[in-house]
């Protein structure tokens, strides 16, 4: 036996279980940020339906309008990183449209304003947009994750 | 002539009306907004730097351009270009060139929105 026939497959055998290992680790941190994202967008209709339907006093709901609009900007730079991650086909474009709408939905009206009025039809349409968006998020995530192309 | 919110208006802009606070979408209009148009420049307006935007903020900026009948949607597609400064104001951006080329004349966008 001679030298090359013992180190070949050895060499092939390395690389292909180290690139899978890092393909994996990739994977799961990946994954892990569209868990943190969808875990951020619950929180932003949480707020936002707060906002919108819960009795509060404006030192209780402009604090919160801060929160909301932090939250949005957050979001927003998350779903930015996940589109640019390498090797992933994850696309804003596809939650960006609906993304915008929660946008409208959530901070639009006489929102920031100090004699903001209860708006139950807005807490609601905010809270079922992101939640429609969180599993499209999902949605992606898991045809994302597929070994197989189809 | 380039009006860069963050550091012309406030790096805290909020709020639709007047009413609503010191730096709302309606005084950013009013005050910044309106006297560059009328002047006849081409006015580039940079969303970049500011701690984020409402959606009330920005429809009563640009779109209160048309709802109250200061400029039609082609003169502002002539006379006005919003620049996002950075990728993740793009969303403001086109949220912002949207309400204009949603908005109507005489149409208040909050009585819309409820219809």
């Amino acid at each position: 036996m001679d030298f090359w026939s013992v180190v070949t497959p050895t060499i092939i055998s390395t690389t292909i279980s180290t690139l899978t290992a890092l393909h994996t680790v990739k994977r799961t941190e990946w994954s892990a940020r569209v868990d943190e994202v969808t875990k951020d967008i619950r929180q932003f209709s949480d707020d936002a339906r707060r906002y919108w339907a819960a009795p509060l006093k404006p030192e209780e709901f402009l604090p919160l309008s801060v929160t909301i609009r932090a939250r949005f900007f957050d979001i927003n730079r998350q779903l930015e990183m996940l589109e640019a991650a390498p090797g992933r086909s994850f696309s804003a474009e596809r939650v960006s449209l609906l993304w915008e709408q929660v946008f409208d939905v959530a901070t639009g009206g006489d929102f920031e304003s100090p004699n903001r009025v209860i708006d139950g039809q807005r807490a609601t349409n905010a809270a079922a947009m992101a939640d429609e968006l969180r599993m499209k998020i999902l949605d992606c995530r898991r045809r994302s994750l597929r070994w197989w192309p189809w | 002539m380039m009006i860069d919110v963050a550091s012309d208006f406030s790096p805290y802009p909020a709020g639709r009306f007047k009413s609503d606070g010191p730096f709302s979408g309606e005084q950013f209009r009013e005050d910044r907004l309106l006297p560059a148009l009328r002047r006849g420049e081409h006015v580039t307006v940079r969303l970049a730097g500011t701690k984020g935007y409402g959606s009330s903020f920005l429809e009563e900026a640009f779109g209160g351009l048309v709802r109250h009948g200061h400029f039609s949607q082609d003169q502002l597609q002539r006379h006005l270009t919003i620049e996002a400064g950075a990728p993740e104001y793009e969303v403001y951006k086109r949220r912002a060139d949207d309400y204009i080329r949603r908005a109507t004349f005489g149409i208040d966008a909050r009585e819309r929105a409820r219809a």
